[in-house]
């Protein structure tokens, strides 16, 4: 099938639902460190928002180097 | 001053009035979620888009000079198809903003030109395969794609965050919500302020002002980053409306969830070079966020509205590029291009005219949704 570029296709699908997925999913794991009240929590929900800015970046990255 | 000075001013003045309406017509994607969970204050939302479009279309300055790449045939593509593509492209925005429809202002572009070149050219100018793969194939899997990560991507917010009170929840999906928005709107500025770069630069080189390889001038840069970011703060309200209230009852965890859903899709899909239209994208994770989250409800009247209208987007701003063409191309000369833009004018005057009556402002766009869900019914709560 040459109207339909299957290889671009699968990427997009799965990259975008990892990438889609896990950030909502480290926001949330985040919000939840960081209401555990506990400092322990508060590092780890710490880090999940670090990992998040990481992927705001990344898409920043994509834009630049279009 | 001679003909083909006229034709290409003309040209220009259509670029970046499409591109203006291409800015109204998509501050919804990135901003209605936002407005609907209480986010950002309307004003607010509509500023900070434009800000973020108009810097977005400085951020990557490869500008193509083309248009309907790898669909048209380029020795097909004049001036005068070009400004009948444009004018196509500008009368569906339109038509689909008054009736508060989300539509992608790439693919009315696309069937404004593919009309008008059928007409100058015929049909071997107009490849078949290319309009398969660059609007119809992505036009179905654009929504698919955009529901499936946002359903996920909500239910598991829902989920984790259970335990989580409920202010620190709001307050936080508040905060990323405008932070995922906001990459939505500078991916926009990115993508499509340098679409109508391209199309000026294409008719700079057409005339002869500027040669093959001299770039884009440095005021062409700036007049696209500026009539986008104007288009975008005028604020399509009536389509922010549909989207961020029409579709589905959105709280801020699913908004939060179906702005990362429309980034990550959009910008994955621009890395590996699959184009999917950021209006269906952001559509289709409006849809995904109902979904996501238990017995919230979607309202399918709506999205079939939409449905119908992609359907449509083609053929029918093909048809305005076609008759835009002939009409230009029966009077001929500038004075053709000089009577159809001034058709153009006052029909879009008419329509704002039309739109008066069911204004759809920052002060209603939040009011409950009622009956089938077109903007008339607006304000009047059953």
């Amino acid at each position: 099938m040459s109207w339909i570029d299957t290889d671009a296709l699968w990427r997009v699908m799965v990259a975008s639902l990892v990438g889609g997925v896990g950030i909502a999913a480290l926001f949330s794991v985040g919000l939840i460190g960081l209401s555990s009240g506990r400092t322990v929590g508060r590092v780890a929900g710490g880090v999940c928002f670090v990992l998040v800015i990481a992927g705001v970046l990344l898409g920043v990255y994509v834009m630049l180097d279009k | 001053m001679n003909g083909d000075l006229v034709l290409l001013i003309v040209v220009v003045i259509t670029a970046l009035s499409f591109d203006f309406t291409n800015g109204f017509h998509d501050t919804a994607n990135a901003m209605a979620t936002s407005i609907a969970t209480g986010a950002l204050k309307p004003k607010v939302a509509v500023a900070l888009s434009a800000v973020l479009n108009f810097v977005g279309a400085f951020l990557s300055l490869k500008v193509a000079a083309t248009i309907a790449n790898g669909i048209v045939d380029s020795g097909a593509i004049t001036l005068t198809v070009v400004f009948a593509g444009l004018v196509g492209g500008l009368a569906w925005n339109l038509i689909t903003w008054y009736y508060g429809i989300p539509s992608s202002s790439s693919h009315a572009l696309i069937g404004g030109v593919v009309g008008a070149t059928l007409l100058a050219s015929g049909i071997k100018a107009v490849k078949g395969e290319g309009l398969m793969s660059h609007v119809i194939i992505p036009a179905v899997l654009a929504p698919v794609a955009a529901i499936a990560v946002a359903t996920v991507g909500t239910f598991l917010v829902y989920v984790l965050t259970r335990q989580v009170a409920e202010k620190t929840r709001t307050k936080g999906f508040k905060i990323g919500q405008i932070g995922s928005a906001s990459l939505v709107s500078l991916a926009h500025g990115t993508n499509d302020a340098q679409k109508t770069m391209g199309i000026i630069t294409l008719a700079l080189i057409a005339n002869g002002t500027i040669t093959q390889h001299a770039g884009t001038p440095f005021w062409v840069v700036v007049c696209s980053a500026t009539a986008i970011a104007a288009g975008t703060y005028i604020g399509g309200w009536r389509v922010i409306r549909t989207l961020g209230k029409g579709l589905t009852e959105i709280e801020t965890p699913q908004g939060f969830a179906a702005e990362t859903s429309s980034a990550t899709v959009i910008l994955t899909s621009t890395h590996f070079g699959f184009p999917l239209s950021t209006t269906q994208v952001c559509t289709g994770s409006v849809i995904g966020a109902g979904l996501g989250k238990r017995l919230a409800q979607v309202r399918w009247s709506v999205a079939a509205r939409m449905g119908l209208a992609w359907l449509i987007t083609l053929p029918a701003a093909a048809l305005v590029g076609a008759v835009a063409f002939g009409a230009a191309h029966l009077i001929g000369g500038a004075l053709g291009v000089i009577v159809v833009f001034t058709a153009a004018v006052v029909f879009a005057a008419l329509l704002y005219l039309a739109s008066r009556k069911t204004a759809v402002n920052a002060g209603n766009v939040n009011d409950e949704w009622v009956g089938s869900g077109t903007p008339t019914q607006v304000g009047t709560p059953v």
